[in-house]
C-alpha cells in the first residue's frame, strides 16, 4: 500500500513537475534544510559528528519532507486545499498526507548562528565563530552554517569575592570539593550544577529563602593560554532575607484539613500542644504521638531542607493522608525576624477501602492462571496510621506443558496483615528520623492448596517483620519470626498408589514446619541515569536453628514441634546485577545469582518452597522450567509430573544480555545464560544431581535473541533461546554446537525455546 | 556671483525643504514603528536627500518663477511605499518658495496635498507656513520577510499644519490612521542560550572590570520608569477601531498580540529626529494568540487594556488583560484537598465549568511581565460545596504564584487542571514555577514551564535521593536550544500512571524515582507494579506486575507476571458503599 502510494506520488510529480512552485507566494521559496560545516582549530577535542549532532538541535525551523527532491507533502497541502469543515474527509486527508510549506521567509540564519555560537560558548569553546547564510537553488532555499571551532578553555583558578557574611563563608567552604575544579574544561552547565549544589547545601543550614540564582560566577577569559579564572560571589541583588539562616518558631498541624471549610486558624492558641507541636485535630482522629514520630524537627532548631523533605516524605508514606500540604511562613516576630512557622495541612484519605482484584498471570513454571481477591483495608486502626488489611482470595491455574499433563491447581486463602509505621517492638522505644517511616508488619495467613489429581495442602503462616530504609536506595527487611506450617492431606488414590510403588514421592506431602527468620538487604544505584548501574541483594534465611539446638536433632525428620517435624537449614542468597550504558543507547546487562542452601540435622533437603529452580523465561532461557538439573541429572517426564518442583539446594546462574534499540518502542537483545542447580543429598535425583567438586562441568549454557515491545504499562518480551550446553549429556558431549540443525523439525521442537513474558528478565 | 549665490541658495533651500518634508512624512510613517530602521532613516544626512535630487531647479528668475520638475517616483525602502509626483509646480517667489496644491501620490494614487510657503529668514533660518492634507495616503506597504520588523499596510487621512522653522518645525493637526490599516510589529527575538548563561555567569576582564568589593545587603530596587517630557507638539495621530495592529511578541514561536482600539497620540520628533509618541492606545478588542509547537490558543482581550506611549515607541508600556476560557471539571483542582464530597454534589464536581484564565502583560512592550490568575466564571450557579471549595482553592492559588502557574500550564497544554501533589512541597521542587515570566510571552512561559517540569522530573528524584547531579540534563537540554517535547513531558505529569517497587513500600504512593527510572529505561526494578488509573478517581485501575518473590509458599520460587483489573471503593462509613452501588444501579 505504502509503496503504491510513493510510486503514485512519484508519478504525479513527473506529470506535474515543479508544481509546488506555482502555489508559492511571490518571492518565497521552500526551505530545504540546513547544512553544518565544521572547521576545527588545532587542539579541539570535540568530535565533529557529536558536535554536528548537538548543533543540529539548534537548527530551526524543521524543513518539509522531501521525496525525490520534491516536498511532496507540501504539494498535497496546496492540492487538497483548505477544507471548509473542521471535520470531514478533506480535513482528514490534509492532516494525514500533507504539511504546510516551510517558507524561506521564516528562516532566520542570523539568530540560529547566534544560538549555535552561544551553545559553543556555553561549553567553553570561546572565540568560536558561527555564520549562517542561505543559498537559493530553483525554488528552494538551503541554510548553510559555517562553524569555526576554537579549543575549549580550561579553568585556571577558582576564587571567591571578598565577603565576610556567614553565608558567603559557608558557600566558600562548601565549594572546595565541588563540581568546578581547576584544570577542568569550562562549562556553563558545571557552573549551574555547582550553584545548585551549593544552594541545596545552604538550604540544610537554615537559608530557607536562598536561591541558586543569587550566586554569580565572574569569568575572566582574558588571562590567556585558553584558560579562564572563575570568581564566585553573591549577587548584589540578593534580597536581605535570603542572606540569613532561619530558625523554626512554631510547627502547626491540621490533620483534618478540607477546602469545604474556611482555612483553619493558624495561631497556636487553642490548639493542642504536644512536644512543641501545635495540633488542631478537631475530629480527634489521630494520636498526637503519631505526629511526634513523623515530624523530625522541632521549634528552636535551625531550618533544614533535609528535615522538611524527610518529614514530608514520612507523612506522604503513611498512606493515611491523601494530600499533604506543607508551607513555611515568616513568623514576623519583632525581636527575631529570622524565624519560620511551619504548617502541615493534611487531608485524610477515606478511612477504609474495599477492593476487588482480578488478575491473569503466567508463572515461570509454565502455569497460567487467574486469581480473584477481595481486599479490605482500614488505614487508621488505632489512630496512629496503622493499616489493617484482610484479603480473601481464590485462584485457579493450569499448565499446558506436556510434561505435567494439564496439571491444575486450585488455591483459596485468607490473609490478615497489620502494618505499623514504626518499629513496633514490645518494651522498646526507638527514635529515628529516616526518610521513610520504618514499617512493622504482623501477618497471619491460611491457604488451602489443591493440586488436582494429587493432594491437598493446608498452609498456615505467621510473620513478624520489620522493613526500613536508611538511604533511599537501600532497603532492609528483618523478619525475626517467619513460621510456616504445612499440613498435607486428601491424597488421591492415584497418587497414593504411585507413592506405594515409589515412596520417595511422599517427600511431596511431608508435613513440615518452618521455624524461620529472615534478613535481606537490597542496594540500588541511586542515580537512575548513571552509566553504571548496580543492584545488589543479599539474604539470609534460617530455620530451626534454635529448635535443633534444644532438641538435639541428628536424623532427618527426627524431632518435632507441635507433632510436626521442623525444617532445619540455613540459606544464603546473592543477586548481583550490573548494567552498563554503551553508546548509541545500547545497554549491557548482567546478572549473577548465587544460592546456597544448607539443610542439616533435622532436614536432608530444603523445603520445596525454599528450593532453587532453574530454567524459564527469566532464568536460563534455553531450557524451560523443570527441564534442567539438578547437576547432570535429566528430569524425566515422570519427575516433572510428580514433583512439585525440580529443585536443588544450590544454584548458580549468570546472565548477560546486550539490549539494543530497534525503533520506536521496539528493542532487541542477544543473550547468554549459564547456570545450574545441585542438591546436597541424593534423595530425590540420585548421584547425578549432587554437588561435587567438579560440578562446574555441569553448567548448562544457552544463548539466543529476543524482541521487546514497551507499551508503557506493559513490556512484552519474546526471547528465543537455544541450549548450547546440556549438562545431562555424557561428559565430553555436552557442548551441542555441532547438533544445531534449524532445518530439522525435531531439533526445533526440542531446542527452540520461545519465552514469552512480561517485563525484562532482570 | 550674486545670482549664482541666490541660485545655489535657493536650490539648496528647495532641496532642504524637500528633505524636511520627507523627514516629516517619514516621521508620520514611523508613527507605528519602533524599528531601528526607521530611526536610522530619520537621521540627517541619510539618503533622503537623494530622493529629491532631481527636483533641484536648474533655472531661476529674479522674482517669480515656476519650477516644474518632471515625473518623479521614489520609494522609501523600509516602508515599501512608492510615491510619485508629476508636473507639480513649485513657485519661486523670491525670497519665498510657494507650494500650491503640490500633490504627491502613493502607489494607489491616493494624494497628499501640500499648500504653503517657505520664507527664508536670517542666517539660513527658514520659516515654514504650510498645510498638508492626506487622503488614504499610504505610509506603509511591506510584506512579511526575515528581518522585517515592521510590515503590513497603513494609510493616513487628515490635515496638519507645519509652522516654525525648518530646523525645528512645529506641526499641528490630526492624522487619522485609515480604515483597513493593518500593521505588524515584530519584537526582537530573544536569544535563549545567551539569556540562560547571563544569570549564572558574567564575563569580565579584570583589567577593566573591578570586582565588587563587599556586597551590600539590599532589597531589590524597583526600576523606576523614567518619565520623559519629550516634546512640544500639537500633532496627533488618531487611531480608531478599524485599524488592526499586530505585535509579534515572540518571533521564535510566533506569539502574537492582535489589537484594535482608540487612540489619540501626540506625535513629535526629538532632537535626534527620532519619532516620539505620547498618549494611551485604549484597546477595545483583540486577541493574544499563543503559538507553541502545535498549540494554538487565543486569549480574548479584556476591556481596559491599553498601550501607553511615553516617548520612543519601543519604550511603550503595555497593560493588557486577556482571558482564555478553559472549560474543564473542577474536580482535579480541589479533590485531593477534600476528604469526601457529599454524594448529592459529587456529580457537579465532574461537570465542566468555564474557568477564566486571565493573562496579565505589564511593563515594557519589549519585555513584558507576564502573570496569570484563574477565576471562576462570572455568572454561574454552583452548589454550596463546590462554590465553597472553589472559592477557597482559588484564593489559595492567588497567594501562590508557583501553583497558579502550574495550573495555567495544565489548562493551556492539557486542557485540564493538574492535581496538586504532596511531593510538590519538597524543598527544591516547584521553586522554579514562581518565576516563569522571564520569556515575555506566553509561549516563553510554556517553554520555561516545560523546562521546569523537565528539571522537576529529575529534581523529584533529587529530593527523593538527596542528590544534586540530575539538573545537568535539563540544563544541557536548554543550552542546546532544544525545546522540550510537550508530549514527553506531559506524560510525566500524567498522574494516571504510577509505578511502585517492592512489596513493602508500594503503599498507595507514586514512586517518583521508579517512574523516572522506568521512563529512562533503567531497569533494575524487581517486584515492579505499574498502575494505570482507568478512571480519574482511581476507582478502576489496570495494573501489570512482576513478582520475583514467592507470595504463595508452594511450588517453589517462580517469577509471576500478570495483568489485572482492580476495582477500589473507599469509604468512611459502611453505608457509603451502598450509595455508590445504588448510584451505579440507577445509571
Amino acid at each position: 500500500m505504502r509503496n503504491f502510494f510513493i510510486y503514485g506520488t512519484f508519478l504525479l510529480f513527473t506529470i506535474t513537475s515543479c508544481s509546488v512552485q506555482r502555489f508559492l507566494p511571490e518571492g518565497e521559496r521552500i526551505y530545504k534544510g540546513a547544512t553544518i560545516k565544521i572547521e576545527k582549530k588545532p587542539g579541539v577535542k570535540y568530535g565533529s559528528h557529536a558536535l554536528k549532532r548537538e548543533l543540529k538541535l539548534a537548527v530551526k525551523p524543521k524543513a518539509n519532507k522531501f521525496l525525490f527532491g520534491q516536498p511532496y507533502k507540501v504539494w498535497f497541502w496546496y492540492v487538497i486545499g483548505g477544507p471548509k469543515k473542521v471535520s470531514g474527509l478533506k480535513t482528514f486527508f490534509r492532516k494525514k498526507l500533507s504539511e504546510p510549506p516551510v517558507l524561506s521567509s521564516t528562516v532566520n540564519t542570523t539568530v540560529i548562528a547566534k544560538n549555535m555560537q552561544s551553545f559553543l560558548e556555553n561549553k567553553g569553546y570561546f572565540r568560536s565563530q558561527v555564520s549562517g547564510d542561505t543559498v537559493n537553488e530553483s525554488y528552494f532555499t538551503k541554510a548553510i552554517y559555517k562553524v569555526d571551532v576554537h579549543p575549549q578553555y580550561t579553568i585556571k583558578t577558582i576564587g571567591w569575592l571578598n565577603d565576610t557574611s556567614t553565608l558567603a563563608k559557608e558557600l566558600k567552604e562548601r565549594q572546595r570539593n565541588g563540581i568546578l575544579k581547576v584544570g577542568n574544561g569550562y562549562r556553563l552547565s558545571d557552573v549551574e550544577a555547582e550553584r545548585d549544589r551549593l544552594d541545596a547545601y545552604v538550604k540544610t543550614k537554615g537559608y530557607y529563602y536562598f536561591n541558586a540564582d543569587y550566586i554569580v560566577a565572574y569569568v575572566d577569559s582574558t588571562v590567556g593560554n585558553n584558560q579562564v579564572d572563575i570568581i564566585l560571589g553573591l549577587k548584589n541583588e540578593i534580597p536581605e532575607k535570603s542572606m540569613h539562616a532561619y530558625t523554626i518558631n512554631e510547627i502547626g498541624i491540621f490533620p483534618d484539613y478540607t477546602l469545604l471549610l474556611p482555612p483553619p486558624d493558624t495561631s497556636a492558641t487553642g490548639a493542642e500542644s504536644v512536644d512543641g507541636l501545635f495540633i488542631r485535630d478537631t475530629l480527634h482522629q489521630f494520636k498526637p504521638a503519631l505526629f511526634k514520630k513523623m515530624i523530625t524537627y522541632r521549634p528552636g532548631q535551625t531550618y533544614s531542607s533535609n528535615e522538611q523533605n524527610n518529614t514530608l516524605n514520612r507523612l506522604i508514606n503513611l498512606g493515611t493522608f491523601k494530600f499533604v500540604k506543607n508551607t513555611f511562613e515568616v513568623a514576623g516576630l519583632s525581636d527575631d525576624p529570622y524565624r519560620l512557622n511551619a504548617f502541615y495541612y493534611l487531608t485524610p484519605a477515606k478511612k477504609k477501602s474495599v477492593q476487588v482484584q482480578l488478575n491473569g498471570f503466567s508463572k515461570e513454571n509454565k502455569f497460567l492462571g487467574t486469581q480473584l481477591s477481595l481486599n479490605w483495608k482500614n488505614r487508621n486502626v488505632f489512630k496512629g496510621a496503622e493499616q489493617l488489611s484482610v484479603k480473601l482470595y481464590g485462584g485457579f491455574e493450569i499448565s499446558f506443558a506436556d510434561s505435567i499433563q494439564n496439571a491444575k491447581n486450585i488455591r483459596v486463602g485468607v490473609e490478615a496483615a497489620l502494618n505499623f509505621p514504626k518499629f513496633k517492638v514490645p518494651f522498646l522505644r526507638y527514635k529515628e528520623s529516616m526518610l521513610y517511616p520504618p514499617r512493622t508488619r504482623l501477618l497471619a495467613g491460611y491457604e488451602i492448596f489443591r493440586k488436582l489429581d494429587f493432594y491437598t495442602k493446608n498452609i498456615y503462616r505467621l510473620q513478624y517483620e520489620f522493613n526500613w530504609k536508611v538511604n533511599p536506595n537501600t532497603e532492609h527487611t528483618l523478619s525475626p519470626i517467619a513460621l510456616t506450617y504445612i499440613h498435607s492431606g486428601k491424597l488421591t488414590d492415584m497418587f497414593s498408589k504411585q507413592a506405594n510403588i515409589d515412596p520417595v514421592l511422599l517427600a511431596n506431602v511431608y508435613n513440615e514446619i518452618i521455624l524461620g527468620s529472615y534478613y535481606s538487604y537490597t542496594y540500588n544505584t541511586a542515580n537512575p541515569f548513571a552509566k553504571n548501574q548496580w543492584y545488589v541483594s543479599g539474604s539470609i534465611d534460617m530455620s530451626g536453628n534454635i529448635a535443633g539446638l534444644i532438641s538435639g536433632a541428628k536424623q532427618p525428620r527426627q524431632k518435632k514441634v507441635f507433632n510436626t517435624p521442623f525444617a532445619q537449614f540455613s540459606k544464603f542468597d546473592v543477586d548481583l546485577r550490573y548494567q552498563k550504558t554503551l553508546p548509541n543507547k545500547f545497554d549491557l546487562v548482567n546478572r549473577l545469582q548465587l544460592g546456597i542452601g544448607i539443610p542439616y540435622s533435622n532436614s536432608n533437603m530444603l523445603p520445596f518452597s525454599k528450593q532453587y529452580v532453574i530454567g524459564g523465561s527469566s532464568s536460563l532461557r534455553g531450557f524451560t522450567s523443570r527441564q534442567l538439573g539438578p547437576g547432570a541429572y535429566q528430569p524425566t517426564l515422570y519427575d516433572q509430573r510428580y514433583f512439585q518442583a525440580i529443585g536443588g539446594d544450590y544454584k548458580f546462574l549468570f546472565n548477560s544480555e546486550l539490549r539494543m534499540p530497534v525503533f520506536g518502542k521496539l528493542s532487541s537483545a542477544v543473550f547468554v545464560d549459564v547456570g545450574n542447580i545441585w542438591t546436597k543429598d541424593t534423595l530425590l535425583f540420585g548421584k547425578a544431581g549432587k554437588l561435587k567438586k567438579d560440578s562446574y562441568k555441569e553448567l548448562a549454557v544457552a544463548t539466543g535473541a529476543g524482541l521487546r515491545f514497551d507499551a508503557s504499562i506493559l513490556l512484552i518480551r519474546v526471547d528465543l533461546g537455544i541450549p548450547i550446553r546440556k549438562p545431562y549429556l555424557p561428559e565430553g558431549h555436552r557442548w551441542v554446537f555441532d547438533k544445531i540443525a534449524p532445518g530439522d523439525g525435531e531439533w526445533r521442537k526440542q531446542n527452540l525455546i520461545v519465552n514469552i513474558a512480561i517485563g525484562y528478565p532482570f | 556671483m550674486a545670482n549664482e549665490k541666490i541660485l545655489t541658495n535657493t536650490g539648496g533651500v528647495v532641496r532642504f525643504v524637500f528633505l524636511n518634508i520627507s523627514v516629516l512624512l517619514i516621521g508620520i510613517f514611523s508613527l507605528l514603528s519602533t524599528s531601528k530602521a526607521a530611526q536610522i532613516f530619520l537621521k540627517p544626512g541619510s539618503s533622503i536627500g537623494l530622493l529629491v535630487k532631481d527636483t533641484i531647479p536648474n533655472k531661476i528668475s529674479n522674482s517669480i518663477d515656476t519650477i516644474q520638475p518632471g515625473t518623479t517616483r521614489y520609494t522609501i525602502a523600509p516602508f515599501g511605499t512608492t510615491y510619485t509626483y508629476s508636473k507639480e509646480h513649485i513657485v519661486m517667489e523670491y525670497p519665498d518658495i510657494l507650494l500650491n496644491d503640490f500633490i504627491i501620490h502613493d502607489s494607489l494614487n491616493n494624494p497628499l496635498i501640500i499648500n504653503g510657503r517657505i520664507h527664508p529668514g536670517n542666517a539660513n533660518i527658514f520659516n515654514l507656513a504650510m498645510e498638508m492634507e492626506a487622503k488614504d495616503f499610504s505610509i506603509l506597504n511591506v510584506s512579511r520577510a526575515i528581518n522585517n520588523q515592521l510590515y503590513g499596510q497603513a494609510a493616513i487621512n487628515g490635515n496638519f499644519q507645519v509652522s516654525g522653522t525648518l530646523d525645528s518645525p512645529k506641526i499641528a493637526g490630526n492624522i487619522y490612521l485609515s480604515k483597513q490599516s493593518s500593521v505588524t510589529l515584530v519584537l526582537p527575538e530573544k536569544n535563549q542560550d545567551m539569556n540562560a548563561s547571563k544569570s549564572a555567569v558574567l564575563f569580565i576582564d579584570r583589567d577593566t572590570f573591578t570586582l565588587p568589593e563587599k556586597k551590600l545587603a539590599l532589597s531589590l530596587v524597583k526600576a523606576t520608569l523614567e518619565n520623559k517630557q519629550p516634546f512640544n507638539s500639537n500633532l496627533f495621530l488618531i487611531v480608531d477601531t478599524n485599524s488592526v495592529i499586530n505585535i509579534i511578541s515572540d518571533p521564535s514561536t510566533g506569539d502574537k498580540l492582535k489589537v484594535k482600539g482608540n487612540a489619540k497620540l501626540n506625535v513629535g520628533l526629538d532632537s535626534a529626529k527620532q519619532l516620539l509618541l505620547s498618549g494611551a492606545y485604549n484597546l477595545t478588542a483583540g486577541i493574544y494568540e499563543l503559538n507553541y509547537q502545535f498549540f494554538r490558543k487565543q486569549f480574548i482581550l479584556n476591556e481596559g487594556s491599553a498601550i501607553i506611549f511615553k516617548g520612543l515607541p519601543a519604550d511603550a508600556q503595555i497593560n493588557i488583560m486577556a482571558t482564555y476560557i478553559a472549560n474543564t471539571p473542577p474536580k482535579e483542582l480541589v479533590s485531593n484537598e477534600i476528604r469526601s464530597i457529599a454524594p448529592q454534589f459529587a456529580q457537579s464536581f465532574n461537570q465542566p465549568i468555564p474557568f477564566r484564565v486571565i493573562l496579565y502583560m505589564k511593563g515594557s512592550i519589549r519585555q513584558p511581565q507576564i502573570s496569570f490568575d484563574i477565576k471562576m466564571p462570572e455568572s454561574i450557579q454552583l452548589n454550596s460545596q463546590l462554590q465553597m471549595a472553589l472559592e477557597h482553592k482559588l484564593l489559595q492559588l492567588k497567594k501562590d504564584v508557583a501553583a497558579t502557574n502550574k495550573q495555567v500550564f495544565g489548562l493551556l497544554v492539557m486542557g485540564r487542571f493538574v492535581g496538586e501533589q504532596s511531593v510538590d512541597f519538597f524543598k527544591g521542587s516547584g521553586s522554579g514555577f514562581d518565576n516563569l515570566a522571564s520569556g515575555g510571552s506566553v509561549s516563553g512561559f510554556l517553554l520555561s514551564a516545560l523546562d521546569q517540569i523537565a528539571s522537576e522530573v529529575f529534581k523529584g528524584i533529587n529530593t527523593d535521593l538527596n542528590l544534586n547531579s540530575y539538573r545537568d540534563f535539563a540544563v544541557s537540554d536548554a543550552a542546546q536550544g532544544n525545546q522540550p517535547d510537550v508530549d514527553l513531558l506531559t506524560s510525566f505529569l500524567n498522574n494516571r500512571l504510577s509505578v511502585s517497587v517492592g512489596r513493602n513500600f508500594g503503599i498507595e504512593r507514586q514512586d517518583g524515582s521508579a517512574k523516572a527510572a522506568k521512563q529512562k529505561g533503567s531497569r533494575f526494578l524487581p517486584d515492579v507494579t505499574l498502575n494505570y488509573k482507568l478512571s480519574e478517581d482511581g476507582k478502576y485501575i489496570i495494573h501489570s506486575y512482576k513478582k520475583d518473590e514467592l507470595e504463595s509458599v508452594l511450588d517453589g520460587y517462580a517469577t509471576e507476571s500478570g495483568l489485572g483489573l482492580i476495582l477500589t471503593m473507599n469509604y468512611d462509613k459502611f453505608k457509603q458503599l451502598f450509595t455508590w452501588l445504588k448510584k451505579y444501579n440507577n445509571n
